[in-house]
């Protein structure tokens, strides 16, 4: 039966022209979905990629911690910098951050106050004002501009509708390959052009595309509460509304009443003078027996006890949040422990903790960093592709009356200088943001956010050019200043810290040295790409071969030279 | 999906199935959500069963995006997002419904 209709040839074109033409129009979704918010995209998956090394960026932003000794002192001496809080948080520190981190508030639902401190003296460290590696953080996610930013709940939407669209630009492009495994190996730099765009574009797509779904989907899934409140609304639909407070607790396995919801004015009591922090701390690590220790925190619960919460390390599990273990702030008896433990919960702490990365050890960190960078070169070939693509087709539609100069079409352009101000006008601002580290004065007022001045109106600047040569002259240009400024910022290092090469090599501080050396690859590598690209060059490829005289189209087609040069 | 000439007909039909494929869609999955998470809270915990139909919410919304551009005509892209979205809205609604004719 099977074989009458299997067989009948009508039926077959039928079925093989519906599974073209679903095809088609997944491709057509697949390349607007990713075009419509690319360049932001871009911006998010660069920014993000950057952040697995917040801690890092942290450092080198704040040179003052430098050189800290190893942790000795116990904790409870650092508590006592604080008289009077009503909350305060530890962090502990570890192989990654060397100074004790203390956040603590005197109110009962202000701003938190931070405090650095020698892990041995308890003294306080007086670091650079600075948001340091929390900004390209905090921008991924919410597109944070300022240090204290009135825009976050709004910046997260615009993130959230943009890994929407990742998503299903990812989807849609594994529908659209039909030779998904061939496609991997097939790589025809020297064809040059178009082709070369394409082929580039699939294989950073395919290399590690369960990377970039497990990436989009833990990021929507992280602010799920925000973006698909649907669920929670129904399912946790109390007499007096939606009780999400118990939704947040059962999220962590807390027990819901242990959660307070305070107003900006109400009146908490301070924290009792003296906590038995060192038996708390010994009951922690009896418990969690070889783990380490990531934070404490003191706090009042919503019945006034006094409770101190310890977390275990970030590092010790791929499930995010940590195990956390409460003590009675007086006895020191334990309260409870703290986990998510039920299959969908761990299911979402596992995606959660794989998308901060913070499980990984210095090895699985640099692969990370280097699938987010694949991740961006993907959203990078695609966008230029879309470019190359269509003055490839102006060109022919053109050549009939290529007598006078073709103007672009204005969304070509647009996209041409959108492209240059987010490609090569991104990696610039970053380097701009960090330079301005080391050259604002100590003293300046408000100079986290000055910092972000330079970061944005280097951006800003990039888009001014990108908008007025939407060419390979405007490609050169920024991508020509964004590798200075990479390469310049070891050289500031040295001149305004002792935190340099010539000192961190020496005496193998790697962590110090490989920051300046990253950031001298990365300023090499911009810079050879500015060089490839300038103005002037021939184009390799079957373009240069025939020696077709170039249309203008054609010069704007931005960076045909890019792949071909990787052979 | 593809001409030459983008004419004014072609730009609404393609914005109408983009605002199809984002509301629509969206409307579809938080419905898909609301239901499946009432559903599921009879067998599980809630926040299991939210966390679940959250999770599947994307492939939801994903689909029908895709659907709202490869449906043949625009007024199929619109039915075909938000008909099963009214149909499961309703069904997460009705113990609500129900609760008020008591």
């Amino acid at each position: 039966m099977t074989d009458a209709t299997a067989s009948s040839p009508a039926l077959r074109a039928a079925r093989e022209q519906a599974r073209e033409g679903f095809r088609q129009a997944m491709s057509w979704l697949h390349t607007w979905a990713g075009l419509v918010l690319g360049w932001l995209l871009f911006a998010i998956f660069l920014t993000g990629t950057l952040s697995f090394f917040k801690t890092e960026l942290n450092l080198w932003m704040r040179p003052e911690l430098h050189g800290m000794p190893p942790a000795t002192a116990d904790v409870a001496a650092m508590n006592r910098k604080v008289p009077d809080v009503t909350q305060w948080i530890l962090r502990m520190p570890d192989e990654r951050q060397n100074a004790v981190t203390l956040l603590w508030r005197d109110t009962g639902n202000g701003r938190f106050e931070t405090l650095l401190m020698n892990p041995q003296t308890g003294e306080t460290v007086d670091a650079r004002k600075t948001m340091g590696g929390e900004f390209f953080y905090r921008f991924h996610y919410e597109l944070r501009t300022a240090q204290k930013s009135r825009w976050a709940i709004e910046g997260r939407w615009v993130v959230g509708v943009a890994t929407m669209l990742m998503f299903i630009a990812l989807l849609t492009g594994v529908v659209t390959h039909r030779r998904i495994f061939k496609d991997f190996f097939t790589f025809r730099p020297a064809k040059g052009g178009q082709r070369a765009w394409l082929d580039a574009h699939n294989v950073t797509g395919v290399l590690v595309l369960p990377f970039y779904l497990m990436i989009t989907f833990s990021g929507l899934m992280i602010f799920h509460t925000l973006y698909m409140p649907s669920g929670i609304a129904a399912a946790y639909q109390g007499p007096k509304g939606v009780d999400s407070q118990t939704y947040f607790a059962d999220l962590q396995g807390e027990k819901p009443e242990r959660r307070v919801r305070r107003n900006p004015g109400d009146k908490v009591e301070p924290l009792p003078a003296a906590m038995p922090l060192a038996a708390i701390l010994e009951a922690a690590r009896q418990r969690w027996e070889g783990g380490r220790i990531g934070g404490i925190q003191a706090r009042r619960d919503a019945q006034g006890t006094p409770v101190v919460e310890v977390t275990r390390h970030e590092g010790d599990r791929l499930q995010y949040r940590p195990e956390r273990m409460l003590f009675h702030g007086t006895t020191g008896a334990v309260l409870e422990q703290t986990d998510a433990t039920t299959p969908a919960a761990v299911t979402y702490g596992v995606l959660y903790g794989l998308h901060l990365g913070r499980f990984a050890g210095p090895g699985m960190r640099w692969v990370l960093m280097g699938f987010g960078l694949l991740g961006s070169l993907m959203i990078a070939t695609g966008m230029v592709l879309w470019s190359v693509k269509r003055s490839a087709q102006g060109q022919r539609k053109g050549s009939a009356a290529a007598d006078g100069p073709l103007r672009l079409p204005f969304g070509q352009r647009l996209v041409a200088s959108l492209n240059i101000a987010s490609l090569a006008g991104l990696p610039l601002a970053c380097a701009v943001y960090m330079a301005s580290n080391r050259l604002i004065p100590l003293d300046a007022p408000e100079r986290p956010d000055a910092e972000l001045s330079y970061f944005f109106g280097a951006w800003g600047v990039a888009l001014l050019w990108g908008v007025l040569f939407p060419n390979r002259r405007g490609w050169s240009l920024v991508l020509a200043l964004a590798g200075a400024a990479w390469a310049a910022l070891p050289l500031l290092n040295a001149l305004t810290t002792s935190t340099h090469l010539g000192i961190s090599l020496p005496a193998g501080d790697w962590l110090w040295a490989g920051m300046d050396l990253s950031f001298l690859a990365t300023g090499a590598l911009l810079s050879w790409l500015a060089w490839r690209l300038r103005p002037g060059r021939p184009l390799p490829g079957k373009a240069g071969r025939k020696a077709e005289v170039p249309t203008r189209a054609a010069a704007m087609a931005t960076p045909d030279a890019l792949p071909a040069s990787q052979a | 999906m593809k001409t030459t000439h983008p004419g004014w007909r072609y730009r609404l039909a393609i914005t109408s199935r983009a605002l199809a494929a984002t509301a629509g869609g969206y409307a579809l999955a938080a419905a898909f959500t609301a239901a499946l998470s009432l559903a599921l809270a009879q067998a599980m915990p809630r926040v299991e069963a939210v966390l679940t139909a959250t999770m599947l919410a994307w492939l939801v919304y994903a689909g029908a995006a895709g659907w709202a551009f490869y449906a043949r005509t625009a007024w199929g892209a619109w039915g075909g997002t938000l008909l099963p979205a009214l149909l499961l809205g309703a069904g997460a609604m009705a113990p609500r419904w129900l609760e008020t004719l008591q």
